[in-house]
Formats: structure tokens, C-alpha cells, sequence
């Protein structure tokens, strides 16, 4: 044969196989994906712990009981057992700036720090000026921008069965990164009037409130970045590809738009490259791009003055300044202001980068390692991507 | 008390953080294992990340090593490692008696090898030809005397051989042959005897041993199908 080595030999060569180091981006997509499936286990183990410790206090009586009752019949346990199921986390989020607020059928959860567990039909929401992240079972990754409202599945995500998962979108704007699924598992965004359905891909879903569409009704606006969506809406299904928009007739008269280049704050967190290619720098003197032209540009600062560039531009400047003057919490502090008062700016992206070097120098690695990826989330291909991968994955 | 581990094969690269690199940035204060165990088993899922970033480097290498590539489906290995982690700190299967990264490297070892044997079944069932026996195909026939073509075959029969016999002998020759780690805590690691796993990696070694001189022995005709050997024999 080959060789005759002893089988000692031959295992410890594999030893000798060098590992291959891997991208910065697959290195950040499986530490979100697999932290969030390790903090879901914690939390399962937690309560299936808690449950033990409360059947030893029972006792005897209860086993007893539970005997007789596994005698009469093995439907009680069915039950029993769905009923447990149905409490367990079936994603976790963590609030990137801000706060998220939990809350299932109405009442309010109380806020727990880092990692949170989320149950099935648990609600979600993020603060003006606030952005969140939810990891599901599944893998799907979604980014919660300002003031965005989501339902989780009731169903709970198990990533065995094949499954329609669907989360609901009652306002805001999230941007949902899915992973390739397996055949006949779909994952969707339910909004008040559509359903963004896909099988492996990554696009943005908003609800333009009411107030803003010009109509008693709010509307929705669906943009893909790479991969291939459906939208179900009034009765007709819409199929668009990477680099189309599609708006709900309500606000436009236009169902569905050609490729356009991505806006700075309209970038999907993608973790394949795009077919476009790079995300293109926002100059610092434009205005920002909106796909959905003059209207929406200005329906998405009401009322705002005239030198709202200039006031972007002090804050971005102040920010630097503190930060270059050793004042890392005020830089943030002043970066955090810009981003809440203008979260479309075009300096948006300067912000992210600034507020991460800040919250880096000022040796908060944590908050930096988060804020670099949301970074990496909002801007794939920004120009300090590199920078930000070295963040992320370095705490 | 975490015992020492024994070095094998190759001289082992440590590595070092670079000055003016990220990571000089002050992290959190981090914890021991013994902090990190009492974490995961209070339910704080924000323990989640200290755990991945304490094990994650264990747990690649070993899946690796076991494929001797990352697969497809490699992040499924990785999350499934971690999940059992997490499982047996919970329910104290975890008794503290080696180092949490010893424990992470076998749990990662038996899910790596639990997914070699399911893929090796399934091709099986579905009548695929064994990618080893292809390989062999061609070292039985000759096709190339080049060296390293010889060390990959090598590899690729090792591997199979390894899917085919019994779990705990397969586990218990990687632990100790691959990762190098000594008898008395691999027992502690499978929660057995020393000399119970002493005659584990003996067997399993000479199983080993049968199986790649069975399918080495034939020169002159194509190699016999692996399923031919008695699985999980010894």
C-alpha cells in the first residue's frame, strides 16, 4: 500500500496538517451565530435546572402522582412536554446603542445585561436613537435600527424541523441577514401590509409609519442586498433581486425599482459580498442618496433645518476633537447625539468609525467589539472594514 | 487539578499578542474556569462569549483534525460542540479534574467523530462510493509515488479506519495519539478506569492496525470495501 507507518504514526501526522486561517468575516458570522446558540443553551439549561431543583423539593407525593398519571394515559405528558418547549429561548438579542426593551403579550420583562434570552412571541423593541441585534436558533441574524418593534415566532425556531419561521415587524426598520437554509425551511418579516418571505439571503425591511407616507395607513419598503426575496402583498407576490426595492403601493405608485446604489444608512448587513460590489463612500458634502428619491429624503427629517450638514458636520468635529483631547466618553457622547438627531446622515458612517475608535481608546473593548460589528453589519464594505474586523473579533 | 498536558508530534506554536494589535485594548477583567463553570451554571448567558472565546480555538482544531478539513457544515460541528459544552457543565458532568479546554477538546473530538460516522453511514445507505476507497483505488494501482499523495492517501485511510471501529477506542486513540494527552486524564475525561482506557487504546490500536493492513495487503487487485471489515470489532 502507501506506506507502512504504524497506526500511531499515522494518527499523530494528522497533527501535522496545518489549519487554514480564515476571513475576519466568516470568523465574525460564526462568533454571532454560535455565542448566541451557546447563551440559548445557558439559558435552557437554566430553567431545566430550575424546574429540577423545584421537582426534588416536591418529592416523593409528585412522583407518585406523576406515576399514575403516566399509567392513565401518555397525553398529559405530550402536553406537558409541548408546554415546556414553548418557554424556551429561541433567540437572543443584545442591545448595540441604547437599550432593548422585552416585553411578551403586553408586559413589560425585566432588562437583563449582555446576551438576552428570547422566548417564543416575545416582543422587542429598540429606543429613538437605539440599535439591537437578534440572533435566532436558525442562524438568522437581525439588526434593529432606531425605534423598530418586532415579534418573535410564536412557533418555537427549531432548526431539525422544516419549518416557516416569521417574525413580525410592527414598526422601525430592521435589515436581516439569513443564512442558506435547508429545502422547505423558510424564514419571512411580516409587516402590517406584506411579507418579505426568503430562503438564504440578506435584504431590509421598513415600515414607513403613517404620518410619513402621506396616507392614513403606514407602508412598507423592502430592499435586497443579495439573494432572492418575495413579497406577498394585496393578493400579489413580487420577486425581486439583489439590488431592487420594492414599496408598498400606498406610499408609491411604483411597485417595484431598478438597482440602485446603496445609501449609506440603507446598507443590509450582508455577509456575502454583493453583487454590486463595494458599498460606495458617502461624500461628506451630498446629501444622502435615497432610493425612494426627493419624497422620502424629505420625509425622513421633518422639520429639519436647512444647515442640518453643517450641524453633522460640528458634532463629527466635536467628537474628533474630544476624542483627540483624551475625552473619550464625550466624543462618544457627541457621536451617540449625531447618530440619534440624524441617523440618515451621510456622515453616518464616519460616526460608526469614530465611535468605535473611541470606545476603544477609552477601554471599553466590549462596547467596541460591538459597535465594530455593527459596523461591519451596516457598511460590509466600508473603508475602515478592516479596522472594525480587528475589533470585533478581538475581544 | 488540571494535570499537565503531554506534547506530541510536532513542536507547539504558542501565540503572542502583538504590540499596537486590538487586542491591546484593556478587556474585561477575564475569568478563570473555575468562575467561567460557576457562570454557565447560574444561567448567565452573557457568559456565552467569554466561553466561545476561551474554547472556540480548541474547538476548531479538533473538528479540523478530525476531517482533516473545515466542512460545510463546520459552524453546525462548532454551535453543536459549544451546546454540549454548556449541557454537561450544567448537569455536572464536568467534575473540574482537568482543564476546561481538555474538556472542550473531547467533547469536540466525540461530536467530530459522531458526524464522521454519520456521513460515512449515509453514503453507505445511499450507495455513494467511499471517497477512501476511491483514494485507495488509485494507491492500489499505483497511479503516483509522490510523497505527499502518499501522506494524504495515508490520511484519508487513518480517518475511515477511525469512523469504523468502536466510539470509545476511536476517542480514546485520539485523544491520546493526536492531542497528546496522558491515560490518567483521558480516564478523567470519559469517566473510566486508567486501565480501562489503557486497553481501549490498545485494542484500538490494533484494530487499527488490521484494518490498514487489509486494505493494504491486496496489490494486485483493487482494495476490498471498508464495510468488509467488522465494525466496531476488536
Amino acid at each position: 500500500m502507501t506506506t507502512e507507518r504504524s497506526p500511531q504514526d499515522l494518527v499523530r501526522a494528522l497533527a501535522d496538517e496545518s489549519v487554514p486561517l480564515e476571513d475576519p468575516a466568516t470568523l465574525d458570522r460564526r462568533r454571532r451565530r454560535v455565542v448566541a446558540a451557546t447563551a440559548m443553551a445557558i439559558a435552557r439549561a437554566s430553567r431545566e435546572s430550575g424546574r429540577r431543583r423545584r421537582w426534588a423539593r416536591v418529592g416523593v407525593p409528585l412522583a407518585a402522582a406523576a406515576a399514575i398519571i403516566a399509567i392513565v394515559g401518555g397525553v398529559w405528558k405530550i402536553r406537558a412536554t409541548k408546554q415546556v418547549a414553548a418557554g424556551d429561548p429561541i433567540a437572543v438579542g443584545e442591545a448595540l446603542i441604547g437599550d432593548l426593551h422585552r416585553s411578551h403579550q403586553g408586559v413589560p420583562l425585566p432588562a437583563v445585561a449582555g446576551h438576552v434570552p428570547l422566548g417564543a412571541g416575545d416582543e422587542v423593541t429598540t429606543e429613538p436613537g437605539g440599535r439591537g441585534e437578534i440572533v435566532l436558533a436558525d442562524g438568522v441574524d437581525i439588526t434593529l435600527e432606531s425605534e423598530t418593534k418586532v415579534r418573535l415566532p410564536d412557533p418555537p425556531v427549531d432548526p431539525a424541523a422544516k419549518t416557516h419561521v416569521a417574525i413580525g415587524l410592527a414598526s422601525g426598520t430592521v435589515a436581516v441577514r439569513v443564512p442558506p437554509m435547508e429545502a422547505g425551511h423558510t424564514f419571512s418579516v411580516r409587516t402590517p401590509d406584506a411579507e418579505v418571505t426568503v430562503h438564504g439571503t440578506s435584504f431590509r425591511v421598513e415600515v414607513v409609519p403613517a404620518a410619513k407616507t402621506g396616507v392614513s395607513a403606514p407602508a412598507t419598503r423592502v430592499r435586497v442586498t443579495t439573494g432572492v426575496v418575495s413579497v406577498s402583498a394585496a393578493g400579489r407576490e413580487t420577486v425581486l433581486t439583489a439590488g431592487m426595492e420594492w414599496v408598498s403601493p400606498v406610499e408609491a405608485t411604483t411597485d417595484v425599482r431598478a438597482p440602485v446604489p446603496p445609501a449609506p444608512t440603507m446598507t443590509t448587513a450582508s455577509a456575502a459580498p454583493t453583487a454590486a460590489g463595494s458599498t460606495p463612500r458617502p461624500s461628506l458634502h451630498d446629501e444622502p442618496r435615497s432610493p425612494s428619491g426627493p419624497r422620502s429624503a424629505s420625509a425622513q427629517d421633518p422639520g429639519a433645518p436647512v444647515s442640518r450638514l453643517g450641524e453633522e458636520n460640528r458634532l463629527l468635529a466635536a467628537a474628533i476633537a474630544a476624542s483627540k483631547a483624551g475625552d473619550h466618553a464625550g466624543a462618544v457622547s457627541t457621536l451617540d447625539e449625531l447618530l440619534r438627531r440624524f441617523p440618515r446622515s451621510a456622515l453616518a458612517q464616519e460616526a460608526h468609525v469614530e465611535r468605535f475608535r473611541a470606545l476603544a481608546k477609552g477601554g471599553d473593548a466590549a462596547a467596541a467589539s460591538r459597535e465594530a460589528r455593527l459596523y461591519l453589519a451596516l457598511y460590509p464594505d466600508g473603508f475602515a472594514r478592516e479596522e472594525a474586523r480587528g475589533l470585533a473579533v478581538g475581544w | 487539578m488540571p494535570l499537565a498536558r503531554r506534547p506530541a508530534g510536532p513542536s507547539w506554536l504558542r501565540a503572542v499578542p502583538v504590540a499596537g494589535a486590538p487586542h491591546d485594548t484593556p478587556a474585561e477583567p477575564a475569568l478563570d474556569d473555575e468562575a467561567l463553570i460557576a457562570a454557565v451554571r447560574n444561567g448567565e448567558t452573557r457568559a456565552a462569549g467569554k466561553l466561545y472565546e476561551r474554547l472556540v480555538g480548541v474547538v476548531d482544531r479538533a473538528l479540523f483534525r478530525v476531517f482533516g478539513r473545515r466542512e460545510s457544515d463546520h459552524d453546525d460541528l462548532v454551535q453543536a460542540a459549544f451546546e454540549q459544552i454548556v449541557m454537561t457543565l450544567t448537569r455536572r458532568r464536568f467534575a473540574g479534574a482537568c482543564s476546561l479546554s481538555s474538556w472542550a477538546c473531547h467533547i469536540a473530538t466525540h461530536v467530530g467523530l459522531n458526524a464522521l460516522r454519520a456521513r460515512r453511514r449515509e453514503r453507505r445507505v445511499l450507495g455513494l462510493a467511499e471517497d477512501t476507497n476511491a483514494l485507495l483505488a488509485v494507491a492500489a494501482r499505483g497511479a503516483s509515488t509522490d510523497e505527499k499523495a502518499d501522506t494524504q492517501r495515508d490520511m484519508v485511510r487513518i480517518r475511515a479506519h477511525l469512523a469504523s471501529i468502536s466510539p470509545e477506542k476511536a476517542e480514546t486513540v485520539l485523544l491520546h495519539d493526536l492531542f497528546g494527552y496522558e491515560l490518567a486524564e483521558i480516564a478523567l475525561l470519559m469517566g473510566a478506569s486508567v486501565s480501562a482506557v489503557q486497553s481501549r487504546l490498545v485494542r484500538g490500536r490494533k484494530e487499527l492496525q488490521a484494518r490498514l493492513a487489509h486494505d493494504g495487503a491486496p496489490k494486485s487487485s483493487p482494495p476490498p470495501p471498508l464495510s468488509a471489515v467488522p465494525e466496531g470489532s476488536s
